[in-house]
């Protein structure tokens, strides 16, 4: 049976470094001036108030699986857990009505802030099942990004997130699917 | 853990401390038991919260004696359980420790200052804080903090008290500064480091006051200072009051978005102050995860400082040698009188001439005692003075001079003997500061290469005692001309000296020492001695011929004099300043020949007055300037007010007091001072004052302005009580509020007329009434 769980606001906090990074900005914040740390800063505090983060996640035996979905890298597990995450669509929003510069923040920072409530569920669900393969999303490696629709579909059956059936992709944009493998049933 | 261990774990992790203790206590609902007292009537809640903040993933906890020395205790009433409540915190948190993390002792202010600015004798706050200490070293525990300070000379006292007990376990200092960078003693927190860098601690940091948004800029100041593995403890925010209870209200995970801005700028050690909770803690915890500590080196020049002044040593250092009493029989006889007015005058006029720090050379040693060098260290700390070069010869003398002094001194020196370096190097080790070695064992080498060579030869000792060169300034020596000394053997070894990176210094007058046209010799020397590397001398600064070719060297040199920070102001704002009364009183004497009494105290003392205000409130100068300030001008006002009517000569009358259970009064008594000085009629009811007394004193005193301060948290509801308890007299007093727990929207809640966040605006707001009133009754 597919289960929710709901993060605590900090589960989703990016470390500000990667969130920098991956704004653009290189090296130390030393560089940044006030006003732009000021705005940093600030587009940090919209994405932790706009995020409503929900995980979605269901744990199953591997034989009652489609080969289609199992990874090669997965082999010799016994149980799969997949689960979709999201931030909401607040965030999409906000982007989408910001200028140049909140969204481009927005955007970096919400792209951080979903690997990090991801990097949390991960590591909650190791200490529940011990050893696992590292996590894996559909559109990697061997397993077709459109497999995304019949994970959400037909194993998760949720609606936090929708899945375009032609292309694999998500919506709201600030949303995961993901899976691990476990080697003890 | 030893030190060693601690500083090596520091190199690899950042380590976490605990949030707030006495905010979360109350929240708890222990809001009427002194924080301390639960180690002893309600142990479970300290180690309740001790395993929340360890459960939520602090590398380091720290014992609930915060508050906990004995004076503070002797003021609770307290003080025979002194002991068992220190011991006890330590015994809670060792048992929720287990081993899996350490305790540090937690120590903070005597809540007195230590003189000028309080009425503490060192040695007294060295012995509290010795006496806390000990008991929590033989309670067993890891390390020491010392947090919350924000008086440069209570924090040495700390220390010492505690290495007096212990320099094997690992000790933080911290002090609190304001969002401008300085303490509410003036302190900049660039000059704590100056400081700090210096003695025997482990980790230098600063907490309280700030949230961490507000906090950062001023870390940054203190990261780029000093080499010394960091820590911060910022508040959750403001506190805010309901009308109920008291919130901070930045929660974790905002407090935590700035966590990293810390570490990227080089902390070793993150935790929370008032407000923050295990929640905080477990929020920063995530955002440090397993982050190393971020290796910052910082190139930090050569400085020294009095309390309010930071100076670089480079590219040259003007030390002032007027005071010295040498050849003056009634300045002699006048510091024997523990009269220092003539030492005041010149260091003020050296500054004035561009001096950046004084030698203090009182030459008349025999005839005096400690007791003389400590009142003029502590005279000249209260004039706000430039650094001091102790030049000091009598040992006991000046290791008083050491303990009193507030920065980074210079010290006026050490020969190359055996004895008299071991003493100087011990001092410098202990007290800090920047010692200045004569090329000379007990003779004086002849010639420059044997100068030289004695310096080098020390030299590699020292610098396998663990020394750096910055530590020190070399004399080559300058003898008279006059007993046929070759100068030109002082200029080579200056050049030998800079040419291996040497500081130098000389004592230039010696050169003409009973010659004619001493200016003019020393003038030239100087001139060939810069060329040569020469970075200071101690010097008549108030030579123009001097100072001007020190100019022109410095701009053929390419570096730019600095200017000084109380150039082109008001000759009279410039005199209250400088604490110059009697120029002061010159200056009114004149203008009463042409004007009113009335006219010159409302319209030219007070103006002047309001002038200073301004300065301070944009940090132009600093809170012992302003004290000086006040001090200086009453007398002025108490004689021009004899001229005029009794009902014409004060503003108005101001009741003041701190409320019932708080027993803390530094702020109200600053505001009390400042409104005096503006010419208000204060009457102040001390602390721990009861409402009804001060009903009462409202009552019979019927003044315009009731002004009420409140530190702790605690206590603030009474400021409440105070405001319903007057506004039945139905008499129409303006209340304004103030102290570390006040907020504007808390006075609001109270029912106050005003909200000050600072002498200098309570001071503004108290006039504006005042004019409002007087405007009334015009009409």
């Amino acid at each position: 049976m597919p289960d929710v769980y709901i993060p605590e606001a900090f589960e989703i906090m990016p470390q500000k470094r990667f969130y920098l990074l991956r704004a653009g900005f290189k090296g130390t914040t030393h560089s940044i001036n006030d006003k732009l740390k000021e705005e940093i800063n600030n587009v940090y505090l919209y994405g932790l108030e706009l995020s409503k983060p929900k995980v979605v996640f269901n744990t199953l035996p591997v034989d009652i699986l489609a080969n289609s979905l199992i990874p090669h890298s997965f082999k010799g597990v016994k149980l799969i857990t997949f689960f979709a995450s999201t931030l909401g669509k607040d965030i999409d929003n906000f982007i989408s009505n910001s200028n140049m510069l909140i969204s481009t923040l927005l955007d970096a920072w919400a792209s951080e802030a979903i690997e990090a409530l991801n990097s949390t569920f991960d590591e909650k669900l190791r200490k529940q099942f011990g050893h696992g393969t590292r996590r894996f999303s559909p559109g990697y490696d061997d397993i077709d990004i459109r497999k995304n629709y019949d994970i959400v579909k037909n194993l998760l059956k949720t609606d936090i997130v929708t899945v375009n059936q032609n292309t694999g992709i998500i919506t709201p944009r600030k949303s995961t699917i993901c899976m691990i493998g476990w080697y003890s049933g | 853990m030893d030190r060693k261990n601690f500083l090596e774990t520091l190199k690899k992790k950042i380590l976490l401390l605990d949030g707030g203790y006495g905010s979360e206590f109350i929240k708890r609902g222990y809001s009427n038991i002194p924080a301390e007292l639960l180690n002893i009537m309600h142990p479970e809640v300290v180690y309740q919260l001790h395993n929340e903040y360890i459960e939520a993933g602090a590398d380091i906890i720290l014992t609930n004696t915060f508050s906990a020395n004995r004076k503070k205790l002797k003021e609770l009433k307290l003080e025979d359980d002194f002991l068992r409540i220190n011991s006890k915190a330590v015994e809670i948190a060792k048992n929720a420790a287990k081993d899996k993390v350490l305790v540090f002792g937690d120590i903070s202010s005597l809540g007195e200052f230590p003189k000028p600015l309080g009425t503490l004798e060192m040695k007294d706050a060295i012995e509290e804080f010795y006496q806390q200490a000990k008991i929590l070293y033989n309670a067993g525990v890891d390390g020491f903090i010392v947090e919350t300070i924000s008086d440069i000379k209570e924090l040495k006292a700390a220390i010492w008290g505690i290495r007096k007990v212990s320099s094997e376990l690992p000790l933080i200092a911290h002090m609190t500064f304001e969002k401008n960078g300085s303490s509410i003693t003036g302190t900049s927190v660039e000059i704590f480091a100056n400081v700090v860098n210096d003695l025997d601690i482990d980790v230098i940091g600063i907490n309280c006051t700030l949230g961490p948004d507000e906090l950062i800029d001023v870390f940054q100041k203190l990261s780029f200072s000093t080499n010394k593995p960091l820590s911060v403890e910022p508040n959750a925010g403001k506190p805010i009051y309901d009308g109920k209870t008291i919130e901070y209200r930045m929660t974790p995970e905002v407090f935590g978005m700035y966590v990293e801005d810390y570490v990227e700028l080089g902390a070793n050690i993150i935790g929370g102050c008032c407000g923050t909770t295990p929640l905080h803690i477990k929020v920063i915890k995530n955002m440090i995860k397993n982050r190393k500590t971020k290796k910052i080196y910082k190139d930090i020049p050569i400085m020294y400082s009095s309390r309010t002044i930071l100076k670089k040593y480079h590219p040259f250092t003007v030390i002032g040698e007027k005071i010295n009493p040498a050849g003056n029989n009634s300045f002699q006889k006048e510091i024997e009188e523990f009269n220092f007015e003539e030492i005041i005058k010149r260091a003020n006029s050296q500054k004035s001439a561009g001096a950046d720090a004084l030698d203090l050379n009182i030459g008349i040693e025999k005839i005096l005692n400690t007791e003389h060098i400590k009142h003029i260290i502590l005279e000249l700390d209260k004039y706000s003075s430039l650094p001091l070069s102790l030049d000091i010869q009598n040992v006991d003398f000046l290791e008083t001079a050491l303990i009193e002094y507030p920065g980074r001194p210079i010290i006026n020196s050490a020969r190359l003997t055996k004895k008299d370096l071991d003493k100087k190097l011990e001092f410098i080790k202990k007290y800090g500061g920047l010692l200045i070695i004569l090329a000379m064992g007990k003779d004086i080498p002849e010639s420059a290469e044997e100068r030289f060579q004695l310096i080098q030869t020390k030299w590699k000792e020292l610098e396998k005692l663990g020394f750096s060169k910055k530590q020190f300034i070399v004399d080559p020596l300058v003898l008279s001309v006059a007993a046929n000394y070759n100068p030109n053997i002082t200029l080579d070894t200056i050049k030998l000296l800079s040419s291996h990176n040497f500081n130098t210094i000389i004592g230039l007058s010696n050169l003409s020492f009973g010659l004619p046209n001493r200016s003019q010799i020393n003038a030239a020397f100087l001139s060939r001695a810069i060329y040569n590397g020469l970075n200071s001398a101690i010097m008549n600064p108030e030579d123009s011929l001097l100072m001007n070719i020190l100019k022109g060297n410095q701009l053929l040199d390419g570096n730019l004099v600095i200017e000084n920070k109380i150039e082109n102001r008001d000759k009279l704002v410039e005199n209250i300043l400088q604490g110059n009364q009697e120029n002061l009183k010159t200056i009114i004497q004149k203008e009463l020949e042409e004007k009113e009494p009335l006219e010159i105290s409302q319209n030219i003392l007070a103006k002047a007055m309001e002038q200073i205000g301004d300065l301070y409130s944009e940090g132009k100068i600093y809170l012992p300037e302003l004290l000086l300030a006040s001090d200086t001008v009453k007398p002025i006002f108490d004689y021009i007010n004899q001229f005029i009517g009794e009902s014409e000569t004060k503003k108005a009358k101001v009741v003041i007091a701190t409320v019932e259970g708080d027993i803390h009064d530094i702020g109200k008594n600053i505001v009390a001072t400042v409104l005096r000085s503006s010419n208000f009629e204060v009457i102040d009811l001390g602390k721990d004052v009861e409402t009804q007394k001060i009903v009462e004193a409202v009552r019979k005193e019927k003044p315009q302005i009731l002004g009420l301060s409140a530190m702790m948290t605690t206590m603030i509801g009474k400021i409440e009580e105070v405001v319903n308890e007057v506004r039945k007299l139905s008499f129409p007093v303006k209340i304004i509020a103030g102290g570390a727990s006040m907020n504007k929207q808390l006075a609001n809640n109270f029912g106050c007329d005003a909200y000050a966040k600072d002498a200098s605006e309570g001071l503004k707001i108290c006039k504006r009434w005042i004019e409002e009133i007087n405007y009334g009754d015009d009409n």
